[in-house]
């Protein structure tokens, strides 16, 4: 299990890459074109322009910001809590039987009934993390279990021969086995993150906030500023999805794990 | 002194015993090889010393209680993440300096020690399996099939670096081929 992007999904040149973005661009024009009702659709100069007018004022910056903050923190707390307890439930037994039904109820309802009843309990401005947390919960949940399972046990067992302390197993047998696994909820947690993170924002109306911006441009019917937050929002989720491929592919390149014996 | 008194010991979903009431006597110093037909237990033997597996009943009788033993598995076992050097520094509170010299010793030269196990020849990689068992400063040395992937050359370097440790401490020593036991002071036939 890793992040790597596989042959068909990547473009094989960045002339291709270009090529391909140029004519997406082109249809999306030619569509505006064809419906030529700006409140609507809006054509991609538009956008561009929306943005450029956004960018240039401080609130933008500001508002991005703590939409950011609210989404990395709550998916740093989703990681370190639900690897904590992962960890915890590999260990005992019972843990993982009385934790797994939750996270399966977690993994099974939809992400607008967890926003209302986060928005019933706690302040507005709270609720993208909270989301963002249940979010990423059963994806490192399960991932980290399942890494657990897989660490060699020979090499735990060489461990407990050469009286490796329990720090020393961690940073050198458990972390690395680990990686791979972390790899692909990382990747996959902080995608999630973002899609329901911001669509928090807009159900609560959280203050200042990128999905705030989205439902008040829908509200006063400013359909290219609404085009430009909502490209915001891909932008950063790229920029950051590449972030974390850069590093953990760094992190895969230095653990490699082709097995010696 | 290491003793085994009346072990009997088996794994568990198993029916037979893999040893029943064996008493054998290990001394304080010198090679001791233990033989057997494949499949009968001179692995687990090692193990019992280890402290990797508890008898069912009887007992192994290690003398100081507190006497650290180093195991050279048959497998191996390296952290495939860790280069040559990186694996004795891991378990072994050695410097850098010292590792490479043994390693240097045992023909694991300079160019080879921040090489990762995947990297390595078998032999190779047994032999950096030995400089971590010898770094480790054990009380006890225990060797499952450790001259496999050995050439001559390298085989004679291994040999007298356990008869160099095994002046002072007991070395137990597993394996099938005769030519491995004939460096025995004391054979276990099992």
């Amino acid at each position: 299990m890793t992040t790597s992007i596989t042959q068909a999904e990547r473009p094989r040149n960045r002339t291709e890459y270009l090529l391909v973005a140029l004519i997406w661009l082109a249809l999306w024009e030619l569509l505006a074109l064809i419906i030529n009702e700006e409140v609507l659709f809006v054509s991609p100069h538009k956008v561009l322009v929306a943005l450029i007018r956004l960018g240039g004022t401080l609130p933008f910056w500001q508002t991005i910001f703590l939409s950011i903050l609210r989404v990395l923190g709550g998916f740093v707390l989703g990681y370190l809590l639900s690897a904590l307890l992962a960890a915890l439930a590999f260990r005992f037994s019972f843990l993982k039987a009385f934790l797994s039904p939750a996270i399966s109820v977690i993994k099974a309802t939809p992400v607008a009934s967890f926003i209302i009843l986060a928005l019933m309990w706690s302040g507005k401005n709270f609720v993208p993390v909270i989301i963002c947390i249940l979010m990423v919960a059963p994806i490192v949940w399960s991932n980290v279990l399942e890494g657990l399972a897989a660490v060699d046990g020979d090499l735990l067992e060489m461990a407990q021969v050469y009286g490796m302390s329990p720090a020393a197993r961690i940073r050198s047998i458990y972390v690395p086995s680990l990686i791979p696994y972390n790899a692909a909820a990382v990747g996959s947690g902080l995608g999630l993150c973002w899609k329901a993170g911001i669509a928090a924002e807009v159900i609560c109306r959280t203050l200042p906030s990128i999905g705030n911006s989205i439902w008040e441009t829908k509200f006063y019917i400013i359909t290219d500023e609404m085009f430009a937050w909502t490209a915001t929002v891909v932008i950063l989720s790229v920029i950051f999805d590449r972030l974390i491929k850069f590093f953990m592919g760094r992190l895969l390149r230095k653990y490699k794990t082709e097995v010696a014996q | 002194m290491i003793s085994f008194k009346n072990v009997t010991f088996g794994y568990p979903n198993t029916e037979t015993p893999v040893f029943e009431n064996l008493s054998a006597e290990i001394p304080d110093s010198g090679i001791t090889a233990v033989i057997a037909p494949s499949g009968v237990g001179k692995t687990t033997f090692l193990r019992l010393i280890a402290g990797l597996e508890k008898p069912d009943a009887g007992s192994v009788e290690i003398t100081p209680k507190e006497a650290r033993a180093a195991f050279v598995f048959q497998e191996q076992r390296l952290l495939p993440w860790y280069s040559a050097l990186e694996n004795i520094r891991a378990v072994c509170s050695v410097s850098d300096a010292d590792a490479a010299a043994l390693l240097t010793e045992l023909g694991i030269g300079a160019d080879l020690q921040g090489k990762r196990p995947s990297e390595l020849s078998g032999g190779q990689r047994q032999r950096v399996c030995l400089a971590r068992a010898l770094l480790f400063n054990p009380d006890i040395l225990l060797l499952d099939e450790p001259f496999s992937g050995l050439d001559s050359e390298n085989r004679e370097t291994v040999v007298e670096k356990i008869r160099e440790f095994a002046k002072t401490r007991p070395v137990v020593l597993v394996s099938h081929i005769n030519e491995d036991i004939k460096i025995a002071d004391k054979v276990i036939e099992l």
